[in-house]
């Protein structure tokens, strides 16, 4: 991997972990929550698309793209400030902060001591073709089930416009 | 500079412990669901990361489909918290 790809990756790496961070810790209500869901979803994908993997990348672009677009829509915000207003604090809240950063320092030190197989990527950039034959011939039953629960999903977003029309 | 597998798996768990910290942290539960799509971000860089410099010739794909499934389960997760957020505050 060049210079020039290395400085690309860690750029969106950094951009996601911004992303990440600023969405964690502001507030519901605030006007910088849309534009954090968006760098951590754009960073992501610039990432992956560093990794020479770039139909993955715009598949995770449109995907975590349509999810902070989901996030940051109106009648969550304002689901999430009523809710607010009866939510304590509790201490399990702080233990759940403590069990992150566990999480974290226990998976860097898998990947900094652990011992891995070094492959030899054959190539290719998009790598569409053979994604699709993976995706809809080899593991055709989790693609199904993963559309099925979109499928849910949606159906379900639908009903509840539907009965909350006018 | 060079990337290397480890630099992926690092930073990929740490997008991913940002998202399981918003997901524990944050009250009422319904803001929790800004975890997700950090969550599926690092999930998909390790995966993209072991797919570039782990794989074996044989099936150098697998790492890119899985990224790329877990960033659908992360989009179908979230409009399922969506509709039942917005369910239970139309009741």
């Amino acid at each position: 991997m060049d210079v020039l790809l290395a400085i690309a990756f860690y750029f969106c790496a950094g951009l996601t972990l911004l992303g990440a961070l600023l969405s964690a810790l502001l507030p519901g209500g605030s006007r910088w929550r849309a534009p954090a869901l968006l760098a951590l979803a754009a960073g992501g994908s610039g990432a992956i698309a560093c990794l020479s993997a770039v139909f993955a990348a715009l598949v995770t672009l449109v995907c975590l793209g349509g999810a902070a677009v989901l996030l940051s829509g109106r009648s969550v915000i304002a689901a999430t400030s009523r809710e607010r207003e009866s939510a304590d604090t509790a201490w399990l809240a702080q233990v759940g902060g403590v069990v992150a950063a566990a999480l974290f320092v226990l998976l860097a030190y898998a990947a900094v001591r652990g011992d891995f197989v070094h492959g030899s990527y054959p190539g290719g950039w998009f790598g569409a073709a053979a994604l699709g034959r993976v995706l809809f011939a080899r593991d055709a039953i989790a693609v199904q089930a993963v559309a099925f629960t979109v499928l849910i999903g949606l159906s379900g977003l639908a009903g509840i416009g539907w009965n909350r029309r006018p | 500079m060079n990337v290397s597998l480890v630099s992926c798996l690092v930073l990929g768990s740490a997008i991913a412990g940002c998202g399981v910290f918003a997901l524990l942290w944050r009250r009422p539960l319904t803001e929790a669901f800004v975890g997700l799509p950090a969550i599926a971000a690092g999930l998909g860089i390790c995966l993209a990361g072991a797919s570039r410099f782990a794989t074996l010739r044989q099936d150098p794909d697998t790492g890119q489909e899985m990224a790329a499934l877990v960033a659908l389960v992360a989009l179908a997760w979230t409009i399922l918290a969506v509709g039942w957020t917005v369910r239970g505050n139309s009741r």
